[in-house]
């Protein structure tokens, strides 16, 4: 949100560095609480909107609308990119509506036109399934969750996202002296991968399994919740570069990014 | 009995999707084939095949597996390693 005189609300403006590739999509705000917004969505490039971004946006008008307050955006928000959706933005409220995502992504992903294969698309489903599922029927969020995926020419991104209790405040039930929540998603997301957590074999185990296949040649897993995030990429099945950051403003809930390619970094 | 599990479907991702199907199984296969089936998550493996396999191991009885290949195989050894039904599945596979 931009300064401006007191008491008048000024507009939040949304810059196109957060919805591309590597975008958080940060400039969108969800917070603990809704606020009245205005966002300015006039200099974004359709082509280079990421899934995480338009999830966070779809998931902002939803808060605000259920908590009543206004949103005014200055330009509709962008479809993904031209064509190239694999799935457009979707609100999932229950596990039903993610099984048909997952049935609907798993016949129509392969066409002439892509480099999607089976390999890469394995990790989508499991990602849509077990992240989805998590957040629509264990209670995380009341507010079901929001999906999209897109493809560019043989790479994949996909996002899954929730208004939820979120990871660091799940794991500080068990460990309240941890305090760091982009440490306390990175334990969540390795206990998931070494099989120590309560669920093994299943959520960010399952998947790191999948982005760690032969088959993919470069993948990256981002999750962003509370005040943390944690980045991992991935090339040739070994785990290259691992990142844990502190972000000044906090999310509601837990924002998870997989993109994955045979030519990472993706090009717009 | 066999079950062949291209009948419903080629992606099974949804611990929804195996209750439902579990549900809507009214006999104890006895092969389960999976040709034709080209992704199987982990949540789903666990929660059909497992309970089916473990259902059959506490009956004494055997189901085999046929048709399972590449990632589906990996994902279903895990499972059946996480139940302790590895040794279990070794058996009715000789």
């Amino acid at each position: 949100m931009t300064g401006g005189p007191a008491g008048v609300a000024q507009p939040s403006r949304v810059s196109c560095e957060s919805a591309g590739a590597d975008g958080w999509g940060d400039d969108v705000p969800l917070g603990e609480t809704a606020e009245a917004l205005h966002l300015d969505l006039s200099d974004l490039v359709p082509d280079q909107v990421n899934p995480l971004f338009l999830t966070r946006l779809a998931a902002c008008r939803h808060q605000c609308s259920r908590h009543g307050m206004p949103l005014r955006c200055t330009a509709e928000a962008p479809a993904l990119g031209r064509g190239e959706s694999l799935i457009p933005v979707m609100h999932v409220t229950d596990a039903e509506m993610i099984d048909r995502v997952v049935q609907d992504l798993s016949t129509d992903f392969e066409s002439p036109d892509t480099k999607v294969t089976a390999a890469i698309v394995n990790p989508l489903l499991i990602a849509i399934s077990e992240l989805g599922e998590n957040a629509t029927t264990h209670g995380a969020s009341e507010n079901g969750a929001w999906v999209a995926a897109r493809h560019e020419r043989g790479w994949c991104s996909v996002t899954v996202g929730d208004l939820g209790m979120g990871i660091p405040r799940h794991i500080s039930k068990r460990v309240p002296e941890l305090d760091d929540d982009g440490v306390a998603i990175k334990r969540a997301v390795e206990q998931g991968a070494s099989g120590a957590g309560k669920q093994r074999g299943v959520g960010y185990g399952g998947l790191i399994k999948d982005l760690t296949c032969p088959e993919i040649d470069h993948a990256r897993l981002r999750v962003w919740s509370g005040a943390g995030r944690f980045t991992v990429a991935f090339q040739a099945g070994e785990a290259v570069h691992s990142q844990v950051e502190a972000v000044p403003v906090a999310t509601a809930g837990t924002w998870v990014s997989v993109d994955l390619s045979s030519s990472y970094p993706p090009t717009a | 009995m066999e079950l062949k599990l291209a009948d419903s479907g080629t992606a099974f991702a949804t611990r929804f999707r195996a209750r439902r199907m579990l549900a809507a199984l009214d006999y104890e296969p006895e092969v389960i084939d999976f040709e034709g089936v080209r992704s199987i998550s982990h949540s789903f493996a666990d929660e059909f095949l497992g309970k089916i396999l473990q259902r059959a191991a506490d009956r004494g009885r055997s189901v085999a597996l046929i048709n399972l290949e590449g990632k589906a195989s990996e994902t279903v050894e895990e499972m059946l390693r996480y139940r302790g039904l590895d040794d279990v599945q070794t058996r009715l596979a000789a």
